[in-house]
């Protein structure tokens, strides 16, 4: 099934029943997942699935939507009646201008590897059990291990009214281990996850040990006080901070519905100057590369923070038109992203790595935290950036540059602008991880602040 | 409904000649339509729909599930292979075989009581509803900047077929809506929303509501928190909560604690664990002896309500927490078998076809107390009640949580005074229900979310809860962090 031509083929049909304009995605989306627990596969699971999201616009700028699984002939003329029966009660929309008009589009081949592509069932029960028993050989306090390994194809297309025509295929896989540890007194967790395009980029036994090694060190968990604290954070931990930099920031949706962080200080110093950060959306080394957008446009750099100071808000074609300026090729794929779905958002930002290592970072600490990961965090106030959330997995209290003690979780009460505002050190290039929203190295901050304990 | 039973009778058959020695295969035709309004105007106007399918099945040892959008023969034939072969490969690290507690076999249908199918109700009518709700919040608020609303109708035509020779038909209908303001004023910008909690009603039930008053009423206090002092920092005092914002308590707290597959580890890759261990089980005290939580599908009406879950098992009562002991598990055939409990809680249940069905909440109610709603809030002398949830956070054991509303007000002798912005409360989930100490009656409702997400690959389902007017004392108040 050629997913560009049931694409154009929709968008053919809705201009012969009546619609000004219309733009059709269809994605083919093939997707395996084999998890486990306590050393045993305890799921495993595969779907193919089929979509079309039809957008249509009757009399200038009525518009109405549709998504159906199928592509079949009778879905797609049921899916186009039902989209422009939408869009004739529909008011006018005085913000939309238009679809995008096309711009060349470069494949990005390399963002389809076939070795992942091929991945079986097999293949990830052999992965599975070596990461289980590497774990076990590395120490004998090792009690389990569970995790994810996923390996997905995506074939997607776009075409409009105006002459986009864009289509692409990629894979994405991921591998996660969660480890547990404990001589008595008290549990110990690691945790250690690979994303790649590429499975050939997964060397299990090194996650396996990685996430060992972390659960033996985190034994017997201490409480410290609430309070402030230096903080370094693994890239895992980091990418919590940039994904809210989109949601609250940097989108362009955001912005225009007034609670951006954002709001009237593009140009302005809002974080350190040692904070560099471009969104990449075709580059390799970031998790999400893809060669067209949500609307079928290119996509490419954009520098989000050139030294601390907040410089492009990423756009869609839509909110670019609304603004009176040029998509940034920021749209999220009409697929999949729920209620993200409307908001453009920087999926491929890239830290600008320092030079530091973590030993140093960790020497240099008079009284601070090492912090793997964040959990569950959610924004308390969008237009000043504060979220609150907990630590996760392995995390240690430092004093006077050594390590003193895993801790037991904490919550934490911060404002991104601040948390990122008063940078110590950003790790060096061994240090980056490619995390779900940013490829990014690690991070040491002035200032932390833990505002609540947890018993674990 | 024929094509579907000979295409399940099929894949059953294809899986025991696999050598499945268990089986089940469920269809689903969904549809769903979301029509939603921002600043006064139609926004996102969507109607999709899915037919497809999904099959589990045990091989060996192991556990497999396919799913596919092609129900055609050839296409169930390739699932349940693919399926089998998943199974094989999980039985390669399997420590034992896989067993399930038994269910009766059934051959049953069972629909949500609707009387106008949401779906059908013309686009123009539910517009018309929305918009002048988003204007009425305008009125009442000149400092509105984005305001929106939506309707959301969702309908499930479901078909399970056991290889125990269960066979069960469902329809499931649910809707609901929300409207929401984003006020601005000299740099401060706050939110008020109201809701229609959604229930498994027909389009009837939306015209129950004053929506129009409802998004007035908001508006104002829209307007009020823009001149209102913020919540307290770092106080204790007693809480008093009364609206959706409970659901959302339960939910994070009790709802997500109590689910057995998370406390046996099936989760622990993504969402985390449970600190609710089996040896806390009928001895641990949870909540207060006014505390009641129940796990419940057969309550009429409600997101979570349905006749049997996605593995067969009729829908039951079970009890989460009796007089504040923890006394019982939301859980499958399986987790029941592993614990050794009598049956599973029938809390079985998937998103969409192709999702593999996993432990879920249903209705997770906290039941009635003996207060009346007004007595609550006349007999507490100081304290805070705080309405609809902004932010939410809790720990992957399910003990620290925060939690931040849209708005509070101070209570003074048994009244409500001054709006509070931006109130925050944080606890320890059974010190927090251990410290509740009066509960309504006269107001208790049924709300809902329809998003709660769990599981890999991820799944966002709708569920239900229940719960009145309640106090609880001595609560933390105010966490503000570096604002």
């Amino acid at each position: 099934m050629n997913l560009i031509d049931v694409a154009k083929k929709a968008v053919e049909k809705a201009e012969g029943l009546g619609s000004s304009q219309a733009e059709a995605s269809t994605f083919m989306v093939d997707s395996s997942l084999t998890r486990y627990t306590k050393n045993a596969i305890h799921q495993n699971v595969s779907s193919k699935t089929y979509y079309l999201n039809l957008e249509v616009v009757v009399g200038g700028n009525k518009l109405g939507s549709t998504g159906i699984k199928s592509l079949e002939e009778s879905s797609i003329d049921q899916a186009v009646e039902r989209a422009i029966s939408i869009a004739k009660v529909s008011s006018p929309d005085p913000d939309f201008r238009s679809y995008a008009d096309p711009i060349p589009i470069k494949p990005l081949p390399e963002a389809y590897c076939k070795r992942t592509a091929e991945v079986s069932p097999e293949d990830r029960a052999d992965g599975v059990k070596n990461i289980i028993d590497t774990a076990l050989d590395f120490n004998k306090l090792v009690n389990w291990s569970a995790g994810s390994y996923s390996n997905d194809i995506v074939n997607w297309a776009v075409a409009n009214s105006l002459g986009i025509e864009a289509e692409a295929s990629y894979t994405r896989a991921f591998i996660d281990v969660t480890t547990r540890a404990d001589d008595g007194g008290g549990e110990g967790s690691g945790y250690c996850i690979k994303r790649s395009h590429d499975v050939g980029d997964f060397n299990f036994q090194e996650i396996a040990m990685s996430a060992a090694k972390d659960a033996v060190d985190s034994m017997k968990p201490e409480t410290i006080p609430i309070g402030d604290y230096e903080a370094i954070f693994k890239p895992e931990a980091v990418s919590t901070f940039t994904s809210f930099l989109g949601f609250l920031g940097f989108s362009a949706k955001a912005y225009q519905d007034g609670y951006s962080f954002l709001t009237d200080k593009i140009g302005s110093q809002l974080f350190d100057e040692k904070l560099t950060i471009t969104d990449m959306g075709r580059s390799i080394d970031t998790f999400n590369a893809s060669p067209f957008d949500g609307d079928g446009l290119p996509k490419g750099d954009l520098r989000l923070v050139n030294g601390g100071v907040a410089e492009n808000l990423c756009y869609d074609n839509y909110t670019a038109l609304k603004d009176g300026t040029e998509s940034t090729g920021h749209a999220m794929p009409k697929y999949g992203r729920g209620f993200y779905r409307d908001m453009p958002l920087p999926m491929n930002q890239y830290v600008e790595p320092g030079d530091a290592a973590v030993e140093d970072m960790i020497e240099d600490t008079v009284r601070g935290v090492y912090i793997t990961r964040l959990h569950y965090v959610n924004p308390i106030r969008r237009d000043k950036a504060v979220i609150s959330g907990l630590t996760r997995d392995a995390c240690w209290y430092i004093e006077d540059g050594e390590v003193k003690h895993p801790m037991k979780v904490m919550r934490f009460t911060d404002s991104v602008l601040r948390i990122l505002g008063d940078i110590d050190s950003i790790g060096g290039p061994s240090t980056i991880e490619k995390t779900a929203s940013a490829t990014t190295p690690a991070i040491k901050v002035a200032k932390f602040r833990f505002t609540g304990q947890s018993e674990f | 409904m024929l094509m579907r039973k000979e295409l399940a009778d099929f894949g059953l058959d294809t899986a025991a000649s696999l050598g499945a020695s268990y089986a089940d295969v469920r269809f689903v035709d969904g549809e769903q339509r979301l029509v939603s309004v921002r600043n006064g105007r139609p926004d996102r106007i969507s109607h999709t729909s899915e037919s497809g399918y999904g099959v589990r099945v045990i091989v060996d040892n192991g556990w497999g599930f396919a799913g596919s959008y092609g129900p055609s023969k050839e296409d169930v034939k390739e699932t349940v292979e693919k399926a089998v072969k998943l199974a094989k490969a999980s039985s390669t690290t399997a420590k034992g075989a896989v067993t399930l507690a038994p269910t009766k076999v059934v051959d049953d249908r069972f629909e949500s009581s609707i009387k106008v199918d949401p779906l059908t109700v013309p686009l123009e009518d539910v517009l018309e509803l929305l918009i002048s709700a988003d204007e009425a919040f305008r009125e009442a608020s000149p400092h509105s900047r984005t305001t929106t609303g939506r309707i959301h109708s969702r309908m499930e035509d479901k078909y399970i077929a056991t290889s125990e020779g269960s066979r069960i038909e469902q329809r499931i209908v649910f809707c609901g809506g929300q409207g929401q303001g984003y006020v601005m004023d000299r740099g401060l910008v706050q939110r008020r929303t109201y809701e229609i909690n959604p229930l498994t009603r027909g389009f009837e039930y939306i015209l129950e509501h004053d929506l129009q008053g409802m998004a007035r009423k908001a508006g104002k206090e829209a307007e009020q928190l823009l001149s209102a002092e913020p919540c307290p920092t770092e106080i204790r005092n007693d809480l008093i909560l009364d609206d959706p914002h409970m659901y959302l308590q339960i939910h994070e707290t009790i709802g997500h604690g109590s689910e057995l597959d998370r406390v046996l580890g099936t989760e622990v890759d993504l969402a985390g664990m449970s600190f609710l261990t089996p040896d806390k089980l009928g001895i641990f005290r949870y909540g207060s002896d006014h505390v009641n939580f129940v796990a419940d599908p057969t309550i009429p009406d409600g997101l979570g309500t349905y006749g049997y879950d996605d593995e067969g098992v009729p829908a039951r009562k079970v009890y989460l927490v009796k007089d504040g002991i923890f006394v019982g598990y939301q859980s499958s055939r399986e987790t029941a078998a592993q614990l050794g409990i009598e049956g599973s809680s029938a809390g079985m249940r998937a998103a969409t076809p192709v999702d593999l069905p996993i432990v879920r909440m249903n209705n997770i109610c906290l039941e009635p107390g003996d207060w009346k709603s007004d007595e609550i809030l006349e007999d507490t002398r100081e304290g805070i009640l705080m309405r609809t949830t902004k932010m939410w956070s809790v720990d992957q054991r399910r003990l620290n949580f925060q939690f931040g509303c849209e708005i509070g007000w101070k209570v003074e002798g048994g009244e409500l005074t001054d709006v509070l912005r931006d109130p925050t409360y944080t606890g320890i989930s059974y010190e927090f229900w251990r410290s509740l100490d009066a509960t309504a009656k006269d107001d208790w409702k049924l709300y809902g979310t329809t998003g709660c997400g769990k599981g890999r690959p991820g799944q966002s389902i709708y569920v239900g809860h229940g719960a009145a007017r309640t106090r609880i004392k001595d609560v933390r108040i105010g966490i503000t962090g570096r604002m």
